[in-house]
């Protein structure tokens, strides 16, 4: 047996040797997201279009009385045309741009790639693939971070109709109103705060389709489930489960678990360039869900710290690490307090 | 799913059955791509319209081939297009471009008996992958995630959305193909 084979049918020496054979090859290389996610886009709208064409070739197929019956829809069309003129649809209102990341927005039947800067409309259904996250800037304030493979229509600048996948939305400081994410299962809304709604979860391992689930979890704020006439409430810390068979399960959540970790992963990196240690810090903190505690003198030292270089594809405690570890400064988690000290030596 | 239902459901406006098919394939023709071009923008190019071209007629798709070989055919126009438009020719053709190969793997995808004829010189890790990539259904995949990424079964058969049982078959199968595949380069 090799140390990566678990399977009982793998024994004879010839299978041993494609085992070595494949491991020495090593994995193939794989696309870019962002190609993959460019040409599904392309492939997919081509796959919509096709599927519809034979949806109404199949139909006008069907005989004397269809097209009859077509036929007096299209006369009265006509008609109706020839009185009221059709109206040139409204252009749609944009709600938020993509600020990290890329996903592919489909409105109106129309599919096309989202990436970094581009804007977002009103009633546009937002998916990420397997290998891809995004950040949604919303225009009125806030930010909708979008987990991978993940459906959600933004049906407005407010609410979010979320298909399947994980959102996680930071309403911000200033944000005016409350996000409203409904699920199939029920409707979740916000009073100010940070939290992830996941939908499907049990779904993904189960054979029934018709199971319903969906997951809350705040890191800080308030927030309520609406689900078939019952209301449960859950505030910083605090997991609520809605099962399939119409209960509730509640259980702690720690704002700082490894579980938010994919939060940071959907966001915009923090540009380190030339910005102070006291920014980064309080970034850090946002991101890793830890209240910092440190000194006054500290706090003016970390101001007037400029920092430089990049810290792209590290989790906030890494970029802590990285970054402490050159301004001679020492941290220490506690729970979820991060204690800022003055490396050994100096002052 | 095996190809045929795959696409049948597609042909149905199943998006399910779209997504699986853009992700077995997708991969496997960007590398089909790439090594006939060696510029990732081009590769992408290419590919994209093989898929948009494949979506056009796939209702036309009889399974006389396998499914990868018939979009191999496309991309293959594809990358003749794309010469012709630079007025160039490739330098070097690929390994899966000699006939007597081609049709080794077609053999292969289709699952058929051992090719004769032999690929001379093909570096290790090209043809593995090579081979990889020509082999039917999701064999390749499944080799790979459990000896060049160390998944377990149980893992595979998460990631396949089958029991266990059902994964250890299916790597015994793909260990099986992929000796009559590689013997034959």
């Amino acid at each position: 047996m090799t140390p990566h084979s678990s399977d009982s049918s793998q024994g004879s020496n010839s299978d041993l040797e494609v085992a070595e054979l494949i491991r020495a090859a090593g994995s193939r290389p794989v696309p870019g997201a962002d190609r993959a996610a460019r040409v599904r886009a392309a492939a997919e709208h081509e796959w919509r279009g096709q599927v519809r064409a034979r949806r109404i070739r199949r139909w006008t197929g069907g005989g004397v009385a269809l097209f009859a019956a077509a036929a007096i829809v299209f006369l009265a069309v006509r008609h109706r045309s020839t009185v009221a003129p059709q109206a040139t649809p409204p252009a749609p209102t944009r709600i938020g741009s993509v600020a990290h990341g890329i996903v592919t927005a489909e409105i109106a039947g129309r599919a096309e790639v989202v990436a970094a800067g581009q804007t977002i409309a009103a009633g546009s259904t937002v998916r990420t693939d397997g290998r891809s996250r995004a950040t949604v800037t919303l225009i009125d304030g806030g930010e909708v971070r979008i987990d991978t493979n993940t459906v959600a229509a933004l049906v407005d600048a407010r609410t979010i109709q979320l298909e399947r996948g994980a959102i996680y939305l930071d309403s911000g400081a200033t944000t005016p109103g409350s996000f409203t994410v409904r699920t199939a299962s029920g409707t979740v809304r916000d009073i100010g705060t940070r939290f992830e709604v996941r939908a499907g979860l049990l779904r993904r391992g189960s054979r029934d389709p018709g199971a319903r689930d969906v997951r809350v979890r705040v890191r800080d704020g308030a927030v309520q489930l609406e689900r078939e006439g019952r209301i449960d409430r859950a505030s910083t810390g605090t997991e609520l489960l809605a099962h399939p068979d119409g209960t509730v399960s509640t259980r702690a959540v720690e704002p700082f678990a490894a579980d938010w970790a994919w939060t940071t992963d959907a966001a915009p990196p923090f540009v380190v360039e030339k910005a102070t240690l006291e920014a980064f810090l309080r970034w850090a903190a946002r991101e890793g869900g830890w209240t910092i505690e440190w000194s006054e003198a500290l706090r003016q030292r970390a101001r007037s710290t400029i920092l430089y270089g990049t810290i792209e594809g590290m989790t906030p405690a890494e970029a802590l690490d990285a970054m402490l570890r050159t301004s001679g400064l020492s941290p220490e988690f506690a729970g979820g307090r991060l204690r800022l000290r003055p490396l050994q030596g100096e002052r | 799913m095996d190809d045929r239902t795959l696409t049948a459901r597609a042909l149905r406006g199943d998006d399910q059955a779209f997504n699986e098919l853009f992700d077995i394939y997708f991969p496997r023709l960007f590398r089909f791509a790439l090594r006939r071009v060696a510029d990732e923008d081009a590769a992408e190019d290419i590919v994209q319209s093989t898929f948009i071209k494949a979506m056009r007629s796939l209702s036309s798709w009889r399974g006389e081939a396998s499914l990868f070989t018939w979009l191999c055919t496309i991309c293959r126009h594809e990358v003749h297009d794309h010469w012709q438009r630079l007025g160039r020719h490739p330098e070097t053709a690929s390994a899966d471009d000699s006939p007597d190969v081609r049709s080794a793997l077609e053999a292969l995808s289709a699952g058929g008996d051992n090719p004769e004829r032999a690929l001379e010189r093909a570096e290790i890790s090209g043809a593995v992958q090579l081979v990889l990539d020509h082999l039917p259904g999701r064999y390749g995949d499944v080799l790979e995630w459990k000896y060049a990424l160390g998944l377990s079964v149980a893992e595979i058969a998460a990631r396949l959305g089958t029991s266990i049982k059902a994964a250890e078959s299916t790597l015994t199968r793909a260990r099986l193909a992929f000796r009559e595949g590689y013997s034959s380069l």
